[in-house]
């Protein structure tokens, strides 16, 4: 790849980085799985370049190889039977993309709602989500079981979703 | 939405689901075209949640337990711009700002230029060529800032991703054995780094499951949770059954797992060997990529020269690795190293303390004992040979003069060396095959030591606890008995002994052809020396054709956890 071309692609991922992750993260739940995936996405993005249609959305054809590596991901971790088929992948893409943004919106009214999130429950967040803490190792530290762990965390979700929903000027109308 | 499809949508998102739930999950998706914008919705703000807290940074320990009896309160505060809002502020106006920039400098740029057509105004045309060429700097300059502005922007991003991903756990250490670190010993959740071991074991589990162990002295980086690159030391891994895609990357070569059990050592000059254990792996060198299966042993050399070896004929580097190993006497007392490979063969005089190349029997005249122990300091793991004979008392059986007490009188005759192999006659060259139960002895397939009467082997177990460091013996196996291979011409009686350190740990007396019995006995730390002994019953040595069918120690790994 010549300069121009670097220029070209960084400005073009870095544009949409972002909602190509959301969407792996819909269909790979585990946060460090999904970055690797990421991380796969973009360097078949720079590999393939040259075959990259100028005239098209770059979006849809780094969704498209996003697509072709988490089913590879898929195929290599055949022992993860927990991964959706590709019908209900089209699906989860197709309704994301639909939604987007009112996703947007929600996110930022989530950002609102976890700076609401006090005491225990914001530390448990912090332990699960931003530390990667297992729940076993959680549950240890805190002598309790892994099974309080998980209903705590559930209910943390919950709870979270329905501020969430109290905030959105838009309602979604099925939720 | 209602409870239950809640609850399995956290269990997935957690990771904490069942099959059986995930398939519900799955059906219940493909119902209705809502239950997708359901999920989509509910795995968006999952993810955002990790993503938001990430801008933030905090880190606090949970102190206390009793989570559900508190209600979870989110309290209500005013709208105000995060730091994540601000810096996507930011970015908006900056791209907002760089493509109004480019638009003006295109539209400047396609500016018609009216030029005469048949009178040249050098003047002007001189002034347009430097316009133009001022112009094509200012762009060529602005392209040259975007593109670096986008590379810092890229290289920002990437930089993030690899910070989480530098604080990601990649495998936890699960047990050590006697391991001593070159630094400060790591802590128990490893993270992508590099584990430098000066010796010992350390076995490790990754988060994909895959388990290894690293025997010092070695260095090893861990790229990630499923990636590691040797770069000098030894490893072996162990995958669950169903899986694939393990990577042990060395200087020379890159070894993937194929849903397998297999080693890797990789000497001071990069050197890779590896042994398939079960399964299969490929092979990387250069632009080569060779699969390879069980029972086959692969070494690249610096130059990425790939050899194969029966792994049979290559030297046993994995051996500290197995968790449970046998240690074949038979080949010990040949000289072999007991863990399969090669074997000389060697044959040893009892009466004189003498290595022959191969057994030798004399009938005639007889020969007899010289009531001194003999020891073998040619073979590593043989303490000594002996003719017992309790008409000369005491009747030693090591060398630190542990003593038999209760050797019976015999003749003090012997016939033949001891050794691995079956005896030919000394006149006639006939094969004298070994037998019990039907099952012939002192073979490749079925070792065994030939130990005609009147004669006694000594092993060393601190010889063999010194050459298998991390693994303790605990026990010692084998099916002894007169061989039922020939008819006899006289019944044999003899007696059979197992003494540890001089003391009986089992006996046998009085056996005939085809008596045959299977013995295991337990072995303590402190248990030294393992004497196995034939005496010739009272009535002479012929015919007194003794054998110890795969006599074996079992070895286990040692372990002290951390």
């Amino acid at each position: 790849m010549n300069q121009t071309e670097v220029a070209e692609l960084t400005v073009l991922w870095t544009q949409t980085q972002n909602r190509v992750a959301d969407f792996i993260s819909l269909l790979v739940p585990d946060f460090h799985d999904a970055q690797d995936v990421l991380q796969r996405v973009a360097i078949a993005l720079v590999r393939h370049f040259d075959r990259y249609d100028k005239s098209k959305s770059f979006y849809n054809w780094a969704i498209g190889i996003a697509k072709y590596e988490i089913l590879l991901y898929r195929r290599e971790r055949s022992r993860d039977r927990h991964v959706f088929d590709e019908g209900l992948m089209d699906q989860i893409l197709q309704a994301y993309q639909e939604n987007e943004p009112y996703l947007q919106e929600a996110r930022k009214a989530l950002n609102i709602c976890l700076q609401g999130l006090k005491g225990k429950h914001r530390q448990l967040v912090d332990k699960w989500y931003l530390q990667g803490v297992s729940h076993d190792q959680i549950a240890n530290e805190l002598k309790t079981s892994p099974n309080v762990i998980y209903v705590t965390l559930h209910r943390i979700r919950v709870s979270l979703r329905e501020c969430v929903r109290r905030r959105l000027d838009v309602g979604w109308e099925a939720l | 939405m209602n409870e239950p499809i809640t609850q399995l949508i956290s269990d997935y998102l957690y990771g904490h689901i069942t099959d059986e739930q995930f398939e519900q999950l799955q059906t219940w998706l493909r119902e209705h075209p809502e239950h997708i914008k359901h999920y989509v919705y509910e795995a968006y703000l999952f993810r955002s949640t990790r993503s938001l807290l990430e801008y933030r940074e905090m880190a606090q320990s949970c102190t206390t337990p009793a989570l559900l009896e508190e209600e979870i309160q989110i309290d209500v505060v005013d709208e105000q711009p995060s730091s994540s809002e601000q810096i996507e502020e930011i970015k908006r106006m900056a791209d907002q700002r760089l493509t109004a920039f480019l638009e003006e400098e295109h539209r400047r740029l396609a500016a018609p230029t009216a030029t005469p057509v048949f009178k040249i105004d050098w003047a002007a045309a001189g002034q347009r060529i430097g316009e133009t060429f001022n112009r094509v700097l200012r762009v060529t300059q602005m392209t040259f800032k975007l593109a670096v502005v986008s590379m810092i922007a890229l290289l920002f991003c990437l930089a993030g991703l690899q910070y989480m991903r530098s604080r990601r756990v990649l495998a936890s250490i699960t047990s050590t054995t006697d391991a001593v670190w070159m630094t400060a010993a790591p802590e128990v959740e490893l993270r992508a780094g590099v584990l430098a071991l000066k010796s010992g074991l350390v076995e490790l589990t990754f988060k994909s499951g895959d388990e290894l162990i690293l025997e010092g002295p070695a260095t090893l980086r861990l790229l990630s949770t499923q990636k590691v690159m040797l770069e000098s030391g030894i490893v072996s891994v162990q995958v669950p059954v169903g899986t694939q895609g393990f990577t042990v990357e060395t200087p020379v070569t890159e070894i993937v797992d194929l849903g397998t059990q297999f080693g890797v050592r990789v000497d001071k000059q990069g050197e890779t060997e590896s042994h398939v254990f079960s399964g299969k792996i490929e092979v990387a060198a250069g632009e080569n990529q060779q699969r390879f299966i069980e029972g086959q042993a692969v070494q690249v050399d610096t130059e990425q020269a790939v050899h194969v070896y029966d792994l049979r004929d290559r030297p046993q580097h994995f051996v500290n690795h197995l968790p449970r190993i046998r240690f074949d006497l038979a080949s010990a007392v040949a000289g072999g190293n007991g863990l399969g490979g090669d074997c000389p063969g060697y044959a040893l005089d009892p009466g004189m303390g003498q290595i022959h190349p191969h057994i030798v029997a004399v009938s005639n005249p007889r020969r007899k004992g010289d009531h001194q122990y003999h020891t073998m300091t040619e073979l590593p793991y043989v303490d000594g040979v002996f003719v017992p004979d309790g008409n000369q008392m005491p009747v030693l059986v090591s060398s630190a003069g542990h003593t038999f007490a209760q050797c019976p009188p015999t003749s003090n005759e012997y016939w033949s060396d001891i050794g691995n192999t079956i005896t030919t006659t000394h006149i006639s060259q006939v094969p004298l095959p070994l037998s019990l139960n039907g099952t012939d002895y002192c073979t490749d397939e079925y070792p065994g030591i030939n130990l005609h009467a009147n004669a006694g082997v000594t092993f060393d177990l601190h010889t063999i606890r010194q050459a298998l460091p991390y693994k303790e013996i605990v026990e010692f196996q084998t099916v002894c008995g007169v061989s039922d291979g020939e008819q006899m011409v006289n019944d044999p009686a003899l007696d059979l002994w197992i003494l540890v350190d001089g003391q009986i740990r089992f006996s046998a007396r009085n056996l005939t052809i085809g008596d045959a019995h299977a013995v295991q006995l337990d072995l303590r730390p402190q248990d030294r020396f393992l004497s196995l002994v034939s005496t010739d019953g009272g009535n002479g040595i012929s015919p007194d054709h003794a054998l110890f069918g795969e006599p074996t120690l079992i070895l286990q790994a040692q372990h002290n956890n951390k």
